[in-house]
């Protein structure tokens, strides 16, 4: 037995299996990588959900940002809301990092709403009724977040609800980057 | 305190099943039969541990005992009986329970009932069951108890998933379990003729009837599961290769492969290596099936919370297959047989045929179940497999067994000269192509449309026509009525007319799935009192309501339906909100009739009272459901048969054996 | 008189005769069922329309709905899915092909936004692999079958043949067997 060939194929082939799935249970098959990642961020244009203030890309071109996508009937979004004001008060306030949250699927007053009971002061808009921003970011939940780079290359994308720890690693190095960049 | 008992009952089984796995070698070793007979024993005694068990856990539910924290998460007061009851194999725990249930009472009538005619085996198939009810009692006294207290007692449960209470899926599970456990039985006797080196065709002329029993369940569990997603989950098809509906696909593939070449066996004394490798993948399928299920390592519209049965599941399977194959490798010199079939043209070919084509569809099923984590090994990207690949290669193999299953009625065993290929296949393929003829001069152009129903109707043709003729014969010969003669043929071969049934009820399945290829979709605003056109139908809006329901608020839209300006039907989807759901739940509003499905979906109310809907046209579901009576007469008619008695004439043709 | 035979292939005959003349009735039967099956025409809409939606439909069932298990965006009404439904159909309206659109989803969501892989690299081989392992299992066996049939099979199979010398033993064991009864 230990001699026949086909034995050792098949032992192979269970341990290979169960390895694989051994693998299985190191990855969520609920998160799916970005391939945004490292590439430009799309473009886009907003106006601020309380003055019409206008946004687009072009004219955030320079300083690094971090583009959240949120919702006021996004459970999740909750848990963040407070990391991302807290974010914007300690990064964004000299114009050397922008936080900018844009709710999709939404009515402006649910948004202003939120907004408001939460403490956001940063910018905030809202993707129209067709999604065509949320599409043209691959979304595909909320909250999902993007942090984008003084040359405007996405660095990386958070899937689920921001962490402190993903705040504090990230935006740092984007903000090197921008005074790289000069 | 009830459920702390049902607990120590629990555990018990769990000590006579250890003892159950260890002495029925003891007693073999010292040549000791009372204490294979104490293990024997040990299978009752096993079965109502695991039944007080089973009986604490119904009590719980039929009685809100939310103390057990099972029935608090699946159950709650206001549920309907029906559903109140199955939720207990509804959750993962009273599943697990569930099984070993069932395993127990099989294990008990097996080693009872067949303990004369084989006696030599039956100590090692003992062991083998009891190897499994060590592993299910393990889980269920640690990980996963179903019986598990917890303490303040709410005063109301969580509730069971709207979209779980519906009749279908109330039985699905149980019966997909009947028939994972009905295979273990051959497993079960297979090891066991393994350990004990006794390797005729005993062990698969016994269980037979287990293997039949086993795919009949497994083959209307997953009916019942297409009947639910189609009634429940409204994206208006039956079948969406599902990783967990492909997990409970794989296993009743090589069931039926098994099953056929089993025949082979018996018949012709070959394919017994293979037979043994189908019964131990089969097994494992099963398993791994279960942990698919369970274990979330797939995304599946049954992702349970990854829990730690998972890893349990996938330890067993690795011990089970590596053991199983060892000990095949073992005795493989026993096994092998250098003869093959004789000649390419004879039912050997075809049974050949069926296994390679089946074993097809299997492989392909898992390829595409297990790629996306494969490539996600290696290249860290996530890819994604669904019905656009299956469809596409199952679908020609489903094809051409439908011929095959044509072809090998009519073929002969051995050989079968051209003469007699022309003369019996002659009328059947004529007809076949008068049908492809017909059809395309109604205008279809689907080629695989037009191979499928010209092989339905080939082969149709061929399990009827081969019927009547010998029913024919008989009542010629016999000199009685045509209503003695079907009774009288298939009397005389249960087996074989048994299975032309259910190869009947596949040919109706496989119309009813080139359907599929026809179906027309519209989506269309409806505003209240102007008719729309949607291809020969034409729907009227009559207006929206709003409905109470138990626990949840429907929005109900009202639409007449109309083809030709006659009323076909009014019908009324909807959308259900439940306090517990983000997200509305879709009521379909189906028309069923034998031509075609209307399957309507209210998909939004929009502003200024128009509603969006889709219209989905959907033929000839009803004759894939017509499969459903003929597998259950099929698979009764082939179960329940007394063997042949010695004074009955063998009648030239019969599969019969003794 | 009629021998057996004669009666048997007169029974033969009258049989083949009943059978033949089922047939075209069979067939009438089997075209009107499935005449029932046959798809009916559509309603006439302007046909680019039709074509257009067509169109929709084609791709939006290539592409999975993000935010459900195995369903298309064709099938899916949740609200990613819909919105994804539109933007294709404004893309197949401004004129864009069926690559590109595809391309574009890809391009944002990655491959896994398509239902099943690429043909081209690592999915090329998942799409060839179940042909080619029926192709070779189909071509082993029946070669196998092929090279088995040259050689008569013995019904106990490793049965030597019996050499003439066995033969003349066998029958005069079985002569001394019937003598002495």
């Amino acid at each position: 037995m230990l001699t026949s060939w086909k034995f050792w194929v098949v032992m192979a082939a269970i341990a290979g299996l169960t390895g694989l799935f051994v693998f299985g249970f190191t990855v969520n098959p609920k998160i799916v990588p970005s391939p945004l990642v490292e590439r430009p961020a799309p473009g886009f244009a907003v106006t601020e959900l309380n003055t019409g203030q206008p946004l687009d890309l072009e004219s955030l071109k320079g300083t690094p940002f971090l583009l959240n996508f949120w919702a006021s009937w996004c459970v999740a979004c909750r848990d963040e809301a407070r990391l991302l004001e807290a974010a914007h008060r300690r990064w964004g306030q000299d114009g050397k990092f922008r936080v900018i949250g844009i709710a999709v699927q939404d009515q402006p007053e649910e948004a202003r709403k939120f907004a408001r009971r939460f403490g956001k002061t940063y910018f905030l808009a809202l993707d129209n009724s067709a999604g065509d921003i949320s599409l043209n970011y691959g979304l595909y939940g909320v909250p999902e977040s993007f942090f984008v780079d003084a040359q405007g290359i996405i660095r990386y994308k958070q899937i689920g609800a921001m962490t402190e720890q993903v705040l504090s690693e990230q935006i740092p190095k984007l903000i090197a980057s921008k005074e790289q960049g000069r | 305190m009830l459920p702390d008992l049902g607990y120590v009952l629990l555990t018990a089984a769990l000590a006579v099943s250890l003892y159950g796995v260890v002495v029925p070698h003891l007693g073999v070793a010292r040549n000791n039969w009372n204490l294979v007979r104490s293990a024997q024993f040990a299978t009752i005694v096993n079965f109502l541990l695991v039944l007080g068990a089973s009986a604490v856990l119904m009590r719980s539910f039929i009685g809100n005992d939310f103390s057990v924290r099972f029935v608090w998460e699946n159950s709650s007061t206001d549920l309907p009986l029906f559903y109140k009851i199955s939720a207990f194999w509804g959750g993962m725990d009273g599943s697990l329970l569930f099984w070993d249930l069932v395993l127990a009472g099989f294990s008990a009538i097996v080693a009872y009932g067949y303990q004369r005619s084989n006696r030599e085996i039956m100590p090692y198939v003992i062991a083998t069951l009891s190897v499994v009810h060590v592993f299910l009692l393990l889980l269920l006294t640690t990980y996963s108890n179903p019986l598990a207290t917890q303490a303040p007692v709410p005063l109301e449960g969580r509730g069971l998933n709207p979209l779980l209470q519906h009749p279908a899926m109330a039985m699905h599970p149980p019966l997909l379990y009947l028939g994972y456990i009905g295979f273990s039985i051959p497993f079960a006797f297979a090891i066991a003729s393994l350990i004990r080196g006794k390797l005729d065709n005993s062990w698969v002329i016994s269980t037979r009837r287990w293997t039949l029993g086993a795919w009949y369940a497994l083959a209307v569990g997953q009916m019942l599961g297409g009947q639910w997603a189609y009634e429940e989950l409204g994206w208006g098809g039956y079948w969406g290769w599902d990783p967990v509906e492909n997990a409970a696909l794989m296993p009743w593939l090589t069931g039926t492969a098994f099953l056929h070449s089993v025949l082979l066996q018996e018949k012709r004394n070959m394919m017994k290596v293979w037979n043994m490798v189908l019964v131990i993948v089969t097994f494992g399928l099963s398993i791994m099936g279960t942990f698919i299920v369970r274990s979330g390592v797939l995304n599946s519209v049954h992702a349970f919370a990854q829990s730690e049965v998972g890893p349990a599941f996938l330890v067993f399977l690795a011990f089970a297959m590596t053991v199983a194959f060892a000990l095949m490798f073992k005795r493989i010199r026993l096994l092998e047989s250098r003869h093959t079939a004789d000649s390419l043209l004879s039912r050997e070919s075809a049974f050949l045929l069926n296994n390679l084509l089946l074993i097809g569809i299997c492989f392909t099923v898992f390829l595409g179940t297990v790629f996306p984590l494969l490539a996600e090994a290696i290249r860290g990207t996530k890819l994604s497999i669904q019905a656009p690949f299956f469809n596409a290669i199952v679908g020609p193999l489903g094809i051409g067994l439908l011929f095959l299953t044509g072809i090998g009625t009519l073929i002969a065993w051995r050989h079968s000269s051209w003469n007699y290929l022309v003369r019996n296949f002659r009328v059947p393929v004529a007809l076949g192509v008068l049908t492809v003829g017909v059809l395309l001069a109604l205008g279809v152009r689907h080629i695989g449309a037009l191979i499928a129903f010209g092989g339905a109707v080939f082969t149709g043709w061929i399990l009827v026509s081969d019927f009547v003729r010998s029913v024919r014969a008989r009542a010629t010969q016999l000199q009685v009525g045509y209503g003695e003669a079907v009774v009288g043929t298939v009397r005389r071969n249960q087996q074989r007319w048994g299975g032309a049934l259910i190869h009947l009820g596949v040919v109706f399945l496989i119309v009813g799935l080139a359907g599929n290829w026809f179906t027309r979709e519209y989506n269309l605003t409806l505003t209240p009192g102007r008719p729309v056109n949607a291809g020969e139908f034409q729907l009227l809006f009559k207006g929206l309501r709003s409905e109470k329901k138990a626990n949840a608020t429907l929005r109900l839209a009202e639409i007449e339906v109309y083809r030709g300006g006659t009323l076909v039907d009014t019908l009324k989807p909807a959308r259900s909100f439940y306090p517990t759901q983000p997200e509305p739940l879709t009521e379909v509003a189906i028309h069923r009739t034998v031509r075609e499905d209307l399957y309507l979906v209210l998909a939004s109310e929009n502003e200024g009272g128009s509603v969006t809907v889709r219209l989905l046209v959907n033929p000839l579901v009803m004759v894939a459901w017509f499969a459903f009576p003929l597998f259950t007469l099929g698979t009764a008619i082939a179960i329940f048969y007394r063997p042949r008695r010695l004074d009955e004439p063998v009648t030239e043709g019969a599969l019969g054996y003794v | 008189m009629t021998t057996r035979s004669d009666a048997t292939t007169a029974h033969l005959l009258r049989r083949a005769r009943a059978a033949a003349g089922l047939l075209p009735l069979a067939a009438l039967a089997l075209a009107v069922l499935l005449a029932l099956a046959a798809p009916s025409a559509g309603w006439a809409q302007a046909p680019n329309q039709r074509e257009l939606d067509e169109r929709v439909q084609r791709i939006t069932d290539m592409l999975r709905c993000p935010t459900c298990q195995g369903i298309s965006v064709k099938d899916s009404e949740a609200s990613f899915s819909r919105q994804i439904r539109d933007k294709v159909r404004r893309m197949v309206e401004e004129g864009q092909s069926d690559e590109d659109i595809k391309a574009y989803f890809v391009s944002r969501y990655g491959e896994w936004i398509l239902r099943a892989p690429k043909k081209e690299g690592l999915g090329l081989v998942i799409w060839l692999a179940p042909g080619t392992a029926l192709l070779l299992a189909g071509g082993w066996i029946g070669w196998r079958v092929y090279r088995g049939r040259r050689h008569p099979s013995a019904d106990l199979h490793g049965a030597p043949e019996l050499t003439p010398e066995q033969r003349e033993r066998i029958a005069r064991d079985l002569q001394r067997f019937e003598e002495e009864d």
